[in-house]
């Protein structure tokens, strides 16, 4: 017997899902039409790994268990959303997903899908408990208690309620051959069922099931405008999601006549990236993780994206929902800026770049491209950026590099080594592919030519290539600025020319190998050079002498008795994945025990010197290389070593800075400078130096 | 209202070298840090007034960059006196080819830097409204443009001083008038096709041998390198150890 035929207007089951469809369609359409307004995305390349990141990030949800409690609820609700959906099927189709489902192996797929709806309709419940406990109690920061939250949650709960409520009734009022299987709903049935009379349990059973339905369907009618609208569009988001070198920004034609520099409106956007605003779930894990937000500046990439989905929603509003009905007057949220309507004008500039929001969100939502480009409008366009910069934009076009040196001044650094550093040009006198045939080109990068305390860290690096016998050769005043901070700080003219420059020398050379010292030389050299024409092998100098350690070619063995802790520099181990090498170069110096910082990895804290950061002044809030030398004491570590010339030059400052001289007798050094410390004196030739007579 | 500003394309600060010559290099070159700030004023003064910024270069041909980023950065038009001739002028022949050029233009006011880190004369701007017979306002720490004259405020000891005159009229600017912007890209694709005009001496009408090192009033001896400088005294302490060790050494010095 099919108890939902004895439903008062069991007929109006499917039409009032139909029509709750329909308004769903409808208003999906309407943001598909303001995505037709943003800019094209191409998304035809490495099919798989999309594929890939749909299962990885929208199925098993990977990025959701680094928080294990909500990550189990969540999955809980998801899983439990899944297999619940059959039910709700057959309520609005009057019994027909049932008869299929119960036709094939005799009615056991039918028998064995009871059980586990049962027990996730439980879970579900618990989950939502839980899920409002922890807003309403536990309240984490990085939380928003919104009408919305409250809306979802309650929905679900209520769904998912009123329909084993449903199950229930049925059960307990008419019976069901499979009741069995039914594990909660049958004695739950029956426990009402010796209480109630039967023309109560047919009433809650009419009730219930009306309830769910109407519940079910007012969520389709709900959700376009929620967002709890990621059911739909996470999926998409992960398979559309940025596939190149996450460390590789976004290419731009500057001949293009017609063009809008940069993005200044939603117009401006890629539409993947107004999906990124209706996929955000305002779960905060990017606000937790951004080093910004932590030291108290007004950048929050989660506001960020819940701003520019609030633009585009607002642009939205004067669309019609039918499309042949034409508005009265154009939408205004496409023509409003983005700077200070979604965002700030002083976030914009807050931003280290540092990836940390990009790697910490579960739906894959991307927010350091996007402001880049904001970045770039204010640049390129209207000349709006921190008065500081002006010098640095001038000091990279003028003289090639943000320290405002001579490029004559480039091999300062070299002068009373105990062995002359071959220049390229120098190598080339011997014919023309003569740098070619060498080992590796060793990028000496700004920062170790310029500024002293990371001279010290090329004289290592030196050090070592020498003891190791690599035949190399360095640019010298031929080299210049790769233009990574002028293109994290929006200034892409000034990047191209820097790189163009460097690509005409580098391709004259054709150098084997790079090897730079420097994260973001590697990261620009590596992964966006190949954007105007340069294809090099490039590696980082933690890989390339970890590489030497294993050969056999360098044998530390003079004893450093310290514990030390390792600093990741984004640009190293969260864009590109450079985790391990940096720890065995430390690993493989006798007597260093390595602390971890509880952020590291892919997972590490800025250091407050990316994206340009190390040229501004840093008056909002706190300092990010104060709170990040505080977790680097936290561990108790004797030494603190990095990777970048950056980070060296800001945890140096940190630990001079800390709180009750705590920092004192700390050093920051690069894995060079101790990987070249303990090498035997006397060395490979009898050219070994002390690079680190004079610390500090 | 039509400014002119005079703009002088100077080696890089920072990367001057001697050439084999003994001269100093003219290879890569930027606009003189002074004149940027005047015709920063007189951009803010066209934009807020109406008017033209016209840019007026003596110098080489490498002299071009600098008047495009000028011009990228939101002037009207570039004059550049080009000449052969013209290489080891003195400050007088450099006078008589800027006052030739301006006779040529129509202007209201004429805006020249303090001096130039090349140079250092300091002289160009009073010489060339001597020559004119323009009244000149200098030191300029403030400039306001009317119609028909002109009101600057001129640094002094005590403050400001503020001096009037009628148009046309010779302003030279010092820093305190403003930073000079930053040129959007925008500006920097439409200099390209600003319009340029380059003058040689015979346009200007002047005779090849009262310029250049022929023509000068000051003869060029020679140069050198100085020698590196050592025995610095590098002061490393904690900042109150420090203030009291360079407070020391200047003291054994009489020099405070």
């Amino acid at each position: 017997m099919n108890a939902l035929a004895q439903v008062p207007l069991a007929p109006m089951l499917p039409v009032l899902f139909v029509v709750a469809t329909v308004v769903f369609v409808l208003q999906m359409a309407r943001h598909l039409r303001i995505f037709a307004a943003a800019q094209p995305v191409v998304f035809s390349d490495q099919p798989e790994t999309r594929l890939r990141s749909v299962f990885v990030y929208s199925l098993a949800q990977v990025r959701m268990f680094r928080d294990l409690g909500p990550g189990l609820g969540h999955a809980a609700i998801f899983w439990g959303f899944v297999i619940l959906v059959v039910g709700t099927a057959d309520h609005v189709t009057l019994g027909l997903v049932h008869s299929i489902i119960a036709w094939p192996l005799d009615g056991w797929l039918w028998r064995l899908l009871l059980p586990v709806q049962n027990i996730l309709a439980v879970s579900v419940l618990g989950s939502v408990a839980y899920m409002l406990f922890r807003r309403v109690v536990v309240r984490p920061r990085r939380l928003t208690l919104s009408r919305d939250g409250w809306t979802i949650l309650l929905l679900i709960g209520a769904v998912v309620g009123t329909e084993l409520l449903a199950e229930a009734f049925q059960i307990g009022r008419y019976g069901d051959p499979d009741a069995a299987w039914s594990i909660v709903a049958t004695p739950l049935g029956n426990a009402l069922s010796s209480v109630l009379p039967s023309g109560a349990m047919e009433l809650g059973f009419d009730v219930s099931l009306w309830a769910s339905v109407i519940l079910v369907c007012y969520f389709l009618v709900y959700l376009p405008r929620s967002k709890h609208l990621h059911i739909v569009t996470a999926i998409f988001n992960a398979f559309l999601r940025k596939v190149r070198p996450r460390g590789e920004l976004p290419a731009m034609d500057l001949e293009a006549e017609t063009a809008r520099f940069g993005v200044k409106t939603i117009e401006d956007l890629g539409w993947k990236d107004l999906l990124d605003g209706f996929t955000c779930t305002e779960c905060g894990r990017c606000q937790d993780a951004c080093p910004a937000w932590a030291t108290g500046k007004p950048l929050n990439p989660k506001t960020m994206i819940m701003g520019l989905r609030e633009m585009a929603v607002g642009a939205e509003a004067g669309m019609s929902l039918l499309p042949w009905i034409k508005p009265a007057s154009p939408a205004p949220g496409l023509t409003q800026p983005i700077v200070d309507t979604a965002i700030p004008f002083d976030a914009v500039w807050d931003c280290v770049t540092c990836g940390a929001c990009v790697e910490a969100c579960p739906v894959l939502i991307e927010h350091v491209d996007k402001i880049v480009g904001l970045r770039r409008n204010l640049v390129l366009e209207e000349s709006r950026f921190p008065a500081e910069l002006t010098s640095s934009f001038n000091a990279m076009e003028r003289y090639g590099n943000p320290w405002s040196q001579p490029a004559s001044a480039r091999l300062d650094w070299t002068r009373g080594l105990p062995f002359e550093v071959p220049t390229a040009a120098s190598v080339a006198a011997a014919g023309p592919s003569a740098v070619s045939e060498l080992e590796c080109l060793y990028w000496v990068g700004c920062a170790a030519a310029f500024d002293d305390r990371n001279k010290r860290v090329a004289r290592a690096v030196v050090t070592c290539l020498e003891a190791a016998g690599v035949s190399y050769a360095v640019l010298g005043q031929e080299e210049s600025c790769t233009g990574d901070p002028a293109r994290r700080m929006g200034n892409e003219y000034v990047f191209q020319m820097l790189a163009k420059g460097n690509i005409a020398t580098l391709d004259r050379y054709k150098p084997r190998t790079i090897v730079t010292a420097c994260p973001h030389c590697f990261n620009t050299l590596g992964n966006e050079y190949g954007q105007l024409g340069g294809h090099y092998e490039v590696v980082h100098h933690s890989t390339f002498l970890s590489r030497l350690v294993e050969e056999g070619r360098l044998r530390p063995d003079r004893a450093d008795a310290r514990t030390m802790t390792y600093h990741d520099s984004c640009y190293l181990a969260r864009y590109n994945g450079v985790i391990a090498d940096p720890r065995s170069v430390l690993g493989s110096v006798p007597g260093i025990e390595l602390r971890e910082m509880e952020k590291n990895g892919r997972g590490g804290f800025c250091c407050g010197a990316g994206g340009g950061r190390m040229w501004m002044e840093e008056d909002r809030g706190t300092r990010i290389n104060a709170e990040r030398t505080r977790q680097a004491l936290e561990t108790g570590a004797q030494g603190v070593a990095t990777a970048c010339p950056f980070c060296l030059v800001m945890l140096r400052d940190g630990l001079a800075d800390a709180p009750d001289g705590q920092g004192k007798d700390i050093l920051a050094q690069d894995i060079a400078e101790i990987l070249a410390a303990s090498l035997p004196p006397g060395g490979h030739n009898g050219r070994m130096l002390p690079v680190l007579t004079s610390p500090g | 209202m039509h400014i002119v500003v005079l703009l002088k394309a100077v080696p890089i600060v920072g990367t001057e070298r001697l050439g084999p010559d003994q001269r100093v290099q003219r290879g890569q070159l930027e606009a003189n840090g002074n004149d940027e700030y005047v015709l920063e004023k007189a951009l803010k003064l066209t934009e807020a007034n109406g008017g033209e910024v016209s840019l007026l270069s003596m110098g080489p041909a490498s002299a071009i960059d600098a008047l495009r980023k000028a011009l990228a950065m939101g002037a009207t038009r570039a004059y550049h006196v080009q000449d052969e001739a013209l290489a080891g002028s003195c400050i007088r022949g450099t006078v008589d080819v800027l006052v030739a050029a301006l006779r040529k233009i129509e202007f209201d006011l004429l805006f020249v830097g303090a001096d130039t880190s090349d140079g250092l004369g300091g002289v160009v701007a009073p010489a060339v409204a001597a020559r004119l017979g323009l009244p000149y306002l200098s030191y300029a720490s403030e400039i306001r443009a009317s119609g028909t004259g002109v009101s600057i405020d001129r640094l002094s000891p005590t403050g400001f001083d503020v001096q009037e005159a009628a148009s046309p009229a010779v302003v030279m600017g010092t820093q305190l008038l403003g930073e000079p912007r930053y040129p959007s890209l925008r500006g920097i694709m439409q200099a390209r096709t600003k319009e340029t005009t380059t003058w040689s001496l015979a346009d200007l009408g002047i005779d090849p041998a009262s310029v250049g090192e022929a023509g000068a009033t000051t003869r060029f001896i020679g140069s050198e390198t100085p020698p590196q400088r050592s025995g610095a005294t590098v002061v490393k302490a904690p900042p109150d150890e420090a203030a009291a060790a360079i407070v020391d050494f200047l003291a054994t010095r009489r020099l405070i």
